[in-house]
């Protein structure tokens, strides 16, 4: 009797062992910073837990690296200076690829990818346009609305400069009054806070215009957005990119981008990194 | 920073200078007027216009002008009732709003200056001025004014100095002024201590350009026996040449 009590304790002993994953026992905790105010991105919960779409999905990397997360939320401004002084392993929150950020850090594959749209008082006679020469037309001579510093704005100075009068803003926020106040035509942002503003009750006078712009038609608006690491921590990234492969022929990216965005918003597994 | 860097950076905040200098020139003479009405409501004989005088004052002293634009311009265009009034044709465009508000912050500055400078103006040379039966406009406009803007003019060139400094804030409602063009030239160029220190030693030309006609209007207006002493001190060396030339 005695015997057994201590032979099944063991047992539980040596399950419990086996059941941890070992590489999670042996390698550190990743440190993972994001931001908690962009929705659907990354945000915070009333009760203060981090959710949203990279959050969701880095949760899913981990599991599948077997290694233990920690995430910590800290303002955009700063994150990227704190995962320079080590104080982080990756950054996730929506970040987009750019080759100015590529010279000086090393970004995962991408895994997501929202097109930029125009959006527009549903009056404006700007709707309904099928191709993007159609919709300049339509742009010529108006006043148009873009935060400064994001892709949206890289794309007016790219195709419009000139010849529509351009305002900046600082933030989103400042964007969606001016447009609903109707001091601008139309105003240029990634496809996300056009949806929460059309869904929003002050924003049912808006609509997101067609076509959707990507990087297919214009290379320099980037590939996407990536997870954002430090150039030496070359063993995580090839760990996290594989994982990313992973979940996108499992489909899950598109499942929690459907959850997060209502459409998929995730690229295809990048062929150099996950093979054929 | 490369030379092409620069010379685009140089041009695009050369550009821009217009547009500050403009927004403090439209200021300017608005908040001036503003502040003179309320220099004189605030001296009124009706209560009333006192206490409306006194509160415009004491609240857009006592607020940041930040927050006043905002107000004016992300604040006002929420009532649909007022985008359909005639007033929205100014309240539209940012650079009227812009002015609107510093306006209205530069006139409750300016009419606690033109407070200090009248209440320099000594009792005795109006009730001289009156006891030789000047009429009461000739009373001011011969005496009191004089003597007022005289006091007040060093205080009023720190206000015309701060104002142009406060033009900065118009670019946080896309009105594209030095600082404005500055925040968007750092993040195409990320150079952000050349971009700003340019932009700092530009305000700081116009700024030592602005205080030092000020001060040459402030000699000029003063009194000769209230004249700086550098003039009188050459006399005084002339006068002791002269004996040892002799």
């Amino acid at each position: 009797m005695n015997g057994k009590w201590t032979e099944r304790l063991a047992a539980v002993a040596l399950a419990a062992v086996f059941a941890t994953p070992v590489s999670a026992e042996d390698l550190p905790e990743v440190r993972i910073g994001t931001d908690g105010g962009y929705l659907p991105w990354t945000s915070m919960t009333p009760a203060g837990e981090l959710t949203g779409f990279d959050i969701e999905l880095a949760k899913l990397v981990c599991e599948r690296m077997q290694r233990n997360c920690r995430f910590t939320a800290q303002p955009w401004e700063g994150q990227i200076p704190a995962l320079e002084q080590g104080k982080y392993d990756i950054l996730v929150g929506g970040i987009s690829i750019t080759p100015e950020r590529q010279k000086r850090l090393a970004f995962t594959q991408s895994y997501g990818n929202l097109p930029i749209n125009f959006a527009a008082a549903k009056s404006s006679d700007l709707n309904g346009k099928s191709s993007w020469s159609e919709l300049k037309k339509a742009l010529i001579g108006k006043t148009i609305g873009v935060q400064s510093g994001t892709q949206s704005q890289k794309f007016i100075d790219n195709e419009l400069k000139g010849d529509v009068d351009v305002r900046l803003y600082d933030n989103q926020d400042s964007l969606n009054l001016d447009l609903l106040a109707g001091r601008i035509d139309a105003a240029l942002a990634g496809r996300s806070p056009w949806i929460a503003l059309t869904g929003s009750s002050q924003g049912e006078t808006v609509e997101i215009l067609s076509p959707n712009l990507d990087f297919e038609q214009f290379d320099y608006l980037g590939v996407g957005v990536g997870g954002l690491m430090r150039k030496e921590t070359e063993e995580l990234r090839k760990a996290w990119d594989v994982a990313l492969c992973q979940l996108k022929k499992d489909g899950e990216v598109t499942r929690i981008s459907q959850q997060w965005f209502g459409f998929d918003i995730s690229t295809k597994a990048d062929p150099k990194i996950c093979g054929e | 920073m490369d030379f092409e860097t620069t010379l685009h950076v140089a041009s695009e905040l050369a550009g821009a200078i217009w547009v500050t200098l403009a927004l403090a020139a439209a200021t300017l003479p608005l908040g001036f007027v503003l502040a003179g009405i309320a220099t004189w409501a605030r001296a009124s004989r009706h209560g009333f216009l006192r206490a409306i005088a006194s509160a415009y004052v004491l609240a857009f002293r006592s607020t940041p002008l930040l927050v006043q634009i905002f107000v004016l311009y992300y604040g006002l265009s929420q009532f649909t009732w007022l985008r359909q009034s005639p007033a929205w044709i100014l309240l539209r465009e940012p650079f009227a709003c812009a002015v609107i508000a510093m306006s209205l912050c530069s006139g409750a500055y300016t009419a606690e200056v033109m407070r200090g400078g009248l209440a320099a103006v000594p009792k005795g040379a109006i009730e001289a001025a009156r006891a030789l039966g000047l009429s009461p406009l000739k009373v001011f406009l011969l005496v009191t004014a004089p003597i007022a803007v005289r006091r007040a003019l060093p205080a009023y060139s720190n206000e015309i100095v701060v104002t142009l400094k406060a033009t900065s804030l118009a670019s946080t409602i896309t009105v594209m002024e030095l600082t404005g063009v500055a925040k968007d030239l750092m993040s195409e160029t990320f150079a952000v201590i050349q971009v700003f220190c340019m932009v700092a030693a530009i305000y700081l030309i116009i700024n030592s350009a602005l205080i030092f006609g000020l001060r040459l209007l402030e000699i000029y207006l003063a009194p000769p026996h209230e004249r700086p002493l550098r003039r009188q001190r050459g006399r005084n060396r002339k006068a002791e040449a002269r004996p040892a030339d002799a």
